[in-house]
This record gives C-alpha cells, structure tokens and sequence, in this order.
C-alpha cells in the first residue's frame, strides 16, 4: 500500500502541525494536527478493507490456442479476469508474462468495470522449450488515497501450462533434395549464415555478433544481424484410386488413416499443412497453408474418397524422358549391332525426334509446376495405392525436383521388393515407402 | 453534492462551532475570512483523481484560530469541515460512505476528549503519533499477509 502524493502532504502537513503544537504548547495545534492524521488513517482501512473485497472476488479464465506449442511460434491466449470493484476504487489488470514467453504483441492493462469482467487478448512467443505455466495477473488498486499492486500468481490464477517443442523437433526429414532449411529474412530463433544486416551495437547483443573490422573503420561497435532459418512443411499429396477401386479396401482405409495423421503431426508441430488431393492426372483440390486442424481434415473427408478419372493416362514420358531414349538410342547406334536391329534404331530414332518436336507438357505437370513455385513447400510427400499407371506421380517427382523438392512417396499394399523398385523407378523416385 | 441532508448537517456543525465560541468573543472579521478561504478550497481540485488536499488545508486555519478560542467549537467545525470535504464531493472516494465519515468524527472527537484532559501537550502528541503508527504497522501487516495468501 503506498500513499499517493496528496495524501503524504497531508501526513506532512499534520506532522508539521503536531510539531507546532508541541513548540508553542497550543491545543489548537494538536487539534488540527489529529484530525487531519485521522483522514489517511481511515481511509488506509477503507483502502485495505476494499483490496480485500477486491482479490477475494477474483476469478481468472485463461484459455491457450495450443497446448502444444513449437519453440518461437506464436499462441494466441486470452485472458477473462472477473471481480467486483467497490466505489470509489479501482483496478487496472495486467496479465504477468512467465519468463521463457515473449508477448508478440503489446499486452493491454484493462480497466475493471465496478461489477464486470475483462477479457485481454494477446499472442505470445515462447522462447524456451519445455513445460511453461502462465503465472497469474497483476492488479493496480487505486483511490484518491492509496494505491497498492497485488501479484495474484497462487494455482488458482494461473495456468494452464503449455509444453513448448525445441526447435531440433521439427527438423525435417532429410530428403534427396537437402535438409529443408531455407533461410529467410525474419529474425527467428535459429539463425541462418547469412548476414541480414548490420547496426549499430545495443546492450545486450553477442559479442561473437561483433563485426570487428567494421568497428574499426567506423570507430564504433557494428554488429551483424543473422537472418533465421525457417522449416517449411512438406505438401501432402493423396493420390485416390479410380471409382472402380473399393472404398472399404483395407489397405485404402490405412493409407487414408495414415495421411490423416501426418497431417494432425504436421498442423500440430509446425502450425501449417498444405494438402493436395489428385486422382491420377486430375486434381481434385489443393489446401495450401491451412492452420486449422479440423479444417484440413474434413477437406480430406469430403475429398479421400475413391473418384472417376476423367484424364487417364499411360505412360506419358516427360520431354526429358524421350531425350533421354533418343542418347541411348544413339549410343547403341554407336554399338557393333546388326543391320536390322540398327534400322530399328533409326526408325525409333525418328519417332522420338518427332515426339520431341510436337511434345505437348501436360496440364497435370504445369498445374504442379505453378504450385510448387508459388508457395514454397519443404518438400513433397506422396500418398499413393501406386496402381495402375504412375505417370502422373512421375510428373510430379519430375516437378517437383525442379524447384529443388524431394518427394517421398508411401503406399499401402503388398508389393515385393522387386515390383516396389519397379514402381519406384516409374514414379521417378530412389524408393517407395511401405505403409504398415 | 451526493447528499444534502449530510452537507446540510456539516454546515450546521461548522455554524454550531462558531456559535460555541461565540461567547469568549472570537475574531469575527478573521473568522469570516478564512471562511471564505475554505469554501473557496471547496471549488479546487489539483486532478479529478486526487485527494482532497486543498480543501481539507484550506479548512486548517479556520479551524485552528476557532479552537484557539474553544477547543469543542474547533472540534464541531471541523467535523463539519470533514463532512463538506469528505462526502459532499462525489469524486471522494468516502462520497456516500457513512462508516467512513462516522470513524473520521469519531477520531476527532475522541482526539478532542483527549487534548480536554490532559494538562500538557507531549503525552496527547504521543498518542496520536503512536495510534498512527500503530495503525500503519498492523494495515501493513495485514496487507502482507493478503498479499502471500495469493501467491
């Protein structure tokens, strides 16, 4: 409880009349002087008894977006603080921010209404991982006399806990493409390489930051500032058989089952999912950057059902595909063969050649094309039966290591070993992954 | 003005105080002009917020130069001076407290039980310093142990 500045210059103001009365030996003096003392006092109870009502009102909701938080990612908390407020006093709420948080934006001190409730609403970063527990409020207690501040941090204001993910967590899977670490210009919890920036040295900076021949030429502390480096999901791709394909085959429903949970894996740990859904050459719907659980799975729901191909295809090669015949076929041509077979070789040749010059890029791979370019993905996971023709997932592999993406492809059936090389060979990929 | 009645009664407390001392001749002229002082104090607020300083040390030296002459008509003006000051003002936080107001009077007619029987000024000025002090220890105690029963 601290005196407001009124009412020390009227315990001065009193003190000085009490002095006087002993000075001059005159009961006016202390007259005044005590009743004037009488005014703080009472209204220190008032001030007391009111801070009580107060707290022992109190009652804190505190709901998080996310129990499970990846390490700098933001959550969205909301904070539902309900009391009552006797007249003449008042209370602004403060929410006290845990150490290991780091509030994204600025957390607003509310007002409390005399009988009401407030809600504050921030986002908050946490910096560190582990188990972390928001620790309560904080009101500022006022009146015309007094003011006092109560940390309420007892279990019956704070919490709930989130479990905050390291960051190593969601390292990507390597693929052949690398390891998915992009760098990107946002500052982030883990650094890149690369340079950003360079200022001016603040307190507080690292000193392994500290560019020392810059400092030298300019006479002053100039530090470099890293760019972060960020983990980008991989696009999910589910690859629906025909309509003749039987929607209650086990092995549908497993493959169905297990992209349904990569994707809850991957809305959970990184915060985003971005989904495809095709049906051989056909697309039947793209989610991109979904951060709603729920969402994304009822888009597969609604869509993951066995679908009528409207384009089918059979092995379509890419432009680089007949290039590639047309080398080895000049390569044998090369070769101590027969006559006969060599005027084989001429005629392929020649229809090769004529395949290149006329060679149309399917729509398939430009719409794959245009996705991959447009939002950037940490790679490209295939959902697939992997029967039937795979020329569409060749297309897509093929897509998709032009902008430098690895694909993964799982299945779910009873290939031998053999026949997964053969299917992974078609589908332009080192190997396909069982699904157990 | 909350209340009129009270602030109706305040103003007879002051006006019966210096009736009190009307019989041992009191500074008219001096006593209205300090009147005069303290009603304009009424009027003054250093912020919407603060405390009712100006007007509770405007109503000072009326009080003291109307005790100098009765000691029970200083103590009935400034009853009634407390009475303007604390629950007239609707910005006061004691406005419409009557508990407050009644602990105030009490204080201060206790105060001038106190200083009426006493034969010298060092033992009331310690009482008064003492109670105060007393009184700051124990409501910071018992602030301290509200605010660990939170934590």
């Amino acid at each position: 409880m601290r005196a407001t500045r009124c009412t020390r210059a009227v315990i001065v103001a009193a003190s000085a009349l009490l002095f006087a009365a002993l000075l001059l030996d005159d009961t006016a003096f202390l007259l005044c002087g005590a009743a004037l003392l009488a005014v703080p006092a009472v209204a220190g109870y008032v001030f007391y008894t009111g801070t009580r009502t107060v707290i022992s009102s109190v009652i804190v909701t505190r709901s998080v977006e996310r129990p499970v938080v990846r390490q700098g990612a933001s959550v969205g908390v909301d904070v539902t603080v309900q009391c009552r407020v006797p007249p003449g006093m008042q209370a602004d709420i403060r929410e006290i921010i845990p150490p290991g948080i780091v509030p994204e934006t600025a957390v607003p001190a509310l007002r409390l209404p005399a009988a009401g409730q407030v809600t504050i609403t921030y986002r908050a970063i946490p910096r560190i991982h582990g188990a972390l527990r928001f620790s309560g409020i904080s009101i500022d207690l006022s009146d015309a006399f007094f003011r006092a501040t109560a940390d309420l941090t007892g279990p019956a204001y704070s919490g709930p806990g989130i479990q905050v993910q390291p960051v190593p967590y969601f390292a990507r899977r390597t693929t052949p493409a690398g390891t998915g670490e992009r760098e990107t210009s946002r500052v982030g919890v883990i650094k890149s390489y690369g340079v950003r920036s360079v200022r001016e040295y603040v307190d507080g900076d690292d000193m392994k930051s500290v560019d020392w021949k810059l400092s030298a030429k300019h006479n002053r502390m100039i530090v470099r500032e890293y760019g972060g480096a960020e983990q980008r999901p991989a696009l999910i791709v589910i690859d629906l058989p025909d309509r003749a394909a039987d929607p209650d085959d086990p092995a549908f429903v497993r493959l169905i089952n297990r992209a349904t949970g990569e994707v809850t894996r991957v809305v959970q740990m990184q915060g985003t999912v971005s989904l495809m859904i095709i049906s051989g050459l056909n697309t039947i719907g793209v989610l991109v950057a979904e951060q709603k659980l729920p969402r994304a799975v009822s888009f597969i729901r609604e869509h993951a059902h066995p679908r009528q191909r409207l384009h089918a295809a059979y092995r379509i090669p890419t432009r680089n595909d007949l290039r590639s015949f047309r080398i080895t076929l000049e390569r044998q041509e090369d070769q101590e063969i027969p006559e006969d077979f060599r005027e084989y070789l001429y005629r392929m040749g020649k229809v090769v050649s004529r395949g290149i010059l006329s060679y149309e890029t399917p729509a398939f791979y430009l719409q794959c094309s245009r996705l991959f370019k447009k939002a950037p993905f940490g790679g490209v996971e295939v959902y697939s039966m992997l029967d039937g023709d795979l020329s569409h997932l060749r297309l897509l592999s093929t897509a998709a290591r032009e902008v430098r993406l690895g694909t993964r492809i799982f299945f779910a059936g009873s290939y031998d070993e053999a026949e997964r090389r053969s299917r992974a060979r078609f589908a332009g990929v080192p190997a396909v992954e069982a699904i157990p | 003005m909350r209340s009129v009645p009270v602030t109706a009664a305040a103003a007879a407390g002051i006006g019966a105080g210096m009736l009190l001392a009307a019989p041992l001749s009191p500074p008219w002229l001096l006593l209205i002009i300090l009147l005069g002082v303290f009603i304009a104090g009424l009027t003054v607020r250093i912020s919407p917020e603060s405390c009712p300083l100006v007007p509770l040390l405007a109503g000072v030296p009326f009080v003291l130069v109307l005790s100098v002459t009765s000691l029970w008509g200083g103590v009935l003006a400034q009853c009634g001076i407390f009475g303007l000051v604390l629950f007239g003002d609707d910005r006061s936080p004691a406005a419409g407290s009557y508990t407050f107001l009644l602990t105030v009077f009490c204080i201060v007619i206790l105060a001038g039980c106190i200083i009426d029987v006493s034969n010298h000024m060092l033992l009331p000025v310690v009482i008064v310093a003492a109670g105060f002090t007393g009184l700051t220890g124990v409501l910071g105690a018992m602030e301290y142990r509200l605010k660990r029963a939170c934590r």
